[in-house]
């Protein structure tokens, strides 16, 4: 039963949260925006449409989209982002360093796919996204590894769901989230909707992409974005939102938290300025101090 | 009326004489190009401005028969060095003594033996040169950025040689939308020029007509009614003020603040609306014409346009606080994209650019155009010269702008907008329209042949002048803030490509 919410929530809220996003960006502008459901429309016509490679493309241009989508699927089924009970849950399976490291398989293959096509842009897309995995890696993985040790287990699918303390919830918490930005390539760091490519990070690696290619790519973005947000307010909010005898309420509370912090970020974004590349680390920092700070707490508090 | 007074030279005498003129006191550079003169003879000119009484004066020598060469004054007139290189393209030939010679706006993409302007009696053309500055040294890589651009804008290609993220050095290719627009001033009837004009570049369609028309009523040595002028003026400043709210909006999109690029693109749209109500249409176009103006304005638009002015100056205050009271902007903007005073100056820049970088120079202090310049201004200088400044420069320009226009419409002399204006132009004259578009000082050059006809008609947009403080700007900067430093001057490719 709890493994059934789980996977109605990974189908349906990835595409709801990117819809609440784009509209609250619209609506802190002044303006109406575009229908709601907008997002998911664009994401069908894509998936219809057919695509142009680049000539000089090898498989592995073909083959990232797929290899994204495939992990970001195995991460989001096993961590127990929504609240409800992920698969195979307690079997080791929701490793922290596992999943880290998977989700830094996958962007290793769309780094090589941005260089692949031979485009100046893809080339310069990658070499800063690269350079920004070195800065948030240590965030996302001490971050995770203060609520591990809070827990006492490095399990995931066990760590998010046992009660953790307010202060290393809270300070973890933030941490994550705050590389969460940067992981997903959100304002302040990245500008999602620039056309401006010289400005771009991520969109500068799968500028080449189109169609189908484009769809999955987009699909998994969307995906990541709601699996980072519900590990977020799990760590935060975890205590809060568990009702111990009731599947269907934890996961209904931990769904309307992730969409309030969809809200947050279409506010943020509507409102923020993107920050100069040279100020990203110090931004980062702040997040790696906080997460530091956490594991401190989490080892001496024990 | 600007008086345009004629300074023939000897060749020999052209590399020293031009630049000891264009630097005496009160006078600046203009523009340089070639015309036709009777006999199919070429002439080379240099346009000189006086600042201090508003008055021109042009500088010719002839191109020796069968030659392929004139004397080069970029190194002692650094502004000059794009006309030069474009009278190269045009005309097939070669500017002895320039520090870097290559074709301008007809590169490879075009017939190599195609020289718009060469007949074949010039003798044999001088062949172009295309080639980008090459880095070198370790680490160096080039990211080619163009023609085909991901936004709505007008094709350029951008060659940036960078070490990692910092730019080296960037070289900027215009030529893609090269329309023959003043071989067809000089070849179209004159009631239509006026409609040519206007396109050299459609976002200053105001600016354009009202050059274009202040020239060839200066021909005639006919003066426009005084409704038309102040009506003028007001259009004008509408054109200056909607551009500098798009160019604030867009800034603020560039470096990501999607609130600021919806303010003033809402304030933009108003101001457009502001041209439609006095003359018809947004972009006011076909509205200035020889003589006046096409059409008349009635009371009940311009009651309107007072009333929505008072209801707009609000707005544009909340609108600028927005935008430079945010810590966020200040700090992307202030220190990007630095234009030294000193360089400004020695690259002729024009227009914000050149008073965002300390020069005080605003074409509508000293030359005719509409009220211009019976009606005081306030001159908009900044000293820094980086992207913060090029905006403040806009926003102080936007009030003085609407209160110019307030002040116009209060005091709007009565009568016709239009004169009647002769069929054909007077003989072998000479005449220049000056006006501050709201990129900087623009001029059209007209001269006619012994038959009335326009023989050569030269169009100098400040674009023209303002791309080399572009590619001067970026060098050291981020990659990441090239569009940026680029918005900040926002030029026209469609106005440097004539």
């Amino acid at each position: 039963m709890s493994l059934a919410i789980h996977i109605v929530l990974l189908i349906a809220l990835p595409l709801l949260l990117s819809c609440v996003i784009r509209k609250t960006k619209a609506l802190m502008q002044g303006r109406p925006g575009p229908p709601l459901f907008q997002p998911i429309f664009d994401l069908v016509k894509r998936f219809r449409k057919g695509e142009t490679v680049s000539s000089t493309a090898s498989w592995i241009f073909r083959a990232n989209p797929l290899v994204g989508l495939s992990i970001a699927l195995v991460v989001a089924m096993v961590v127990p982002w929504t609240g409800a009970e992920p698969l195979a849950r307690g079997s080791g399976t929701a490793d922290l360093i596992l999943i880290v490291y998977l989700l830094a398989m996958a962007r290793f293959f769309s780094l090589l796919a941005a260089l692949d096509t031979g485009s100046a842009f893809g080339g310069l897309g990658a070499s800063r996204e690269a350079a920004l995995a070195v800065l948030i890696e240590p965030s996302i993985l001490v971050s995770l590894s203060a609520v591990a040790l809070a827990s006492g287990t490095m399990d995931l699918s066990v760590a998010l769901q046992s009660p953790v303390r307010g202060t290393v919830a809270l300070l973890s918490g933030s941490a994550f989230l705050l590389a969460a930005l940067a992981e997903l390539s959100r304002m302040p760091v990245d500008d999602p909707t620039t056309h401006l490519e010289l400005t771009m990070i991520h969109e500068a690696t799968i500028l080449e992409n189109s169609g189908r290619n484009l769809a999955l790519i987009e699909t998994t973005v969307a995906l990541r974005t709601a699996v980072f947000f519900g590990v977020g307010v799990q760590i935060l909010l975890g205590k809060a939102l568990r009702s111990p005898d009731n599947a269907i309420v934890s996961a209904a509370s931990s769904a309307a938290a992730i969409l309030m912090l969809g809200c947050l970020l279409g506010v943020l974004e509507g409102i923020a300025v993107k920050l100069n590349w040279r100020r990203v680390p110090s931004f980062v920092a702040f997040s790696t101090a906080l997460a530091v700070m956490s594991a401190f707490v989490a080892a001496v508090g024990a | 009326m600007i008086r345009v007074d004629a300074v023939p030279i000897e060749p020999a005498d052209w590399e020293s004489s031009v630049p000891e003129r264009a630097r005496r006191k009160g006078w600046k550079y203009g523009h340089l190009t070639i015309r036709r003169a009777e006999g199919g003879k070429r002439l080379l000119e240099a346009l000189l401005l006086n600042l201090d009484n508003g008055s021109a004066e042009i500088a010719s020598t002839p191109i020796i028969d069968g030659g392929s060469k004139f004397s080069s004054v970029t190194s002692a007139i650094p502004a000059a060095h794009w006309a030069e290189q474009a009278v190269g393209d045009l005309w097939g030939l070669h500017a002895s003594g320039h520090p870097r010679w290559k074709s301008l706006i007809l590169h490879e993409a075009w017939p190599p033996d195609k020289f718009p302007f060469a007949v074949s009696a010039d003798g044999p053309p001088s062949p172009r040169e295309s080639k980008f500055l090459t880095v070198g040294g370790q680490g160096v890589h080039e990211i080619p950025v163009g023609p085909i651009h991901a936004g709505i804008i007008e094709p350029g290609h951008f060659r940036f040689s960078c070490i990692g993220e910092i730019v080296a050095n960037l070289d900027i290719r215009l030529g893609y939308v090269h329309r023959g627009v003043e071989a067809r001033l000089a070849a179209v009837p004159l009631r239509h020029a006026r409609h040519v004009a206007e396109s050299a570049s459609s976002d200053s369609a105001v600016a354009n007509a009202l050059a274009h028309a202040q020239a060839l009523e200066d021909l005639w040595g006919l003066e426009g009614p005084k409704r038309a002028a102040a009506v003028r003026t007001v259009a004008l400043e509408i054109e200056r003020v909607a551009n500098h709210f798009g160019d604030l909006g867009a800034l603020a999109s560039d470096i990501g603040f999607a609130l600021g690029a919806a303010t003033f693109g809402r304030l933009r749209g108003a101001a457009l609306g502001f041209g439609q109500t006095l003359s018809g249409t947004r972009f006011q176009r076909g509205f200035v014409c020889p003589g006046g103006l096409a059409w008349e304005v009635g009371d009940a638009q311009l009651r309107l346009l007072t009333q929505s002015l008072s209801e707009l100056k609000p707005a544009a205050a909340d609108a600028c606080e927005i935008l430079f009271e945010n810590p966020g902007v200040q700090e992307r903007l202030e220190g990007v994209g630095i234009l030294k005073p000193s360089l400004a100056d020695e690259f002729g820049m024009v227009g914000p650019t050149a008073r965002a970088s300390g020069s005080p120079y605003d074409a509508r202090c000293h030359f005719a155009h509409a009220l211009f310049p019976g009606l005081a201004v306030d001159v908009a200088t900044e000293t820094a010269g980086d992207a913060f400044a090029r905006a403040e420069v806009r926003r102080k320009e936007v009030f003085s702008s609407l209160r110019l226009i307030e002040e116009v419409l209060a005091a709007l002399p009565q009568g016709g907008s239009l004169v009647k204006t002769p069929e054909t132009l007077p003989p072998s004259k000479t005449a220049i329209g000056i006006v501050e578009a709201w990129r900087g000082e623009l001029i059209h050059w007209i001269t006619t042949d012994e038959q009335g006809k326009i023989s050569r008609y030269a169009i100098r947009d400040p674009s023209f002048q303002n791309w080399t403080g572009v590619a001067i700007a970026v060098r050291g900067n981020l990659v990441m803030d090239f569009p940026l430093i680029n918005k900040s001057f926002n030029l026209s490719y469609s106005g440097s490509d004539l």
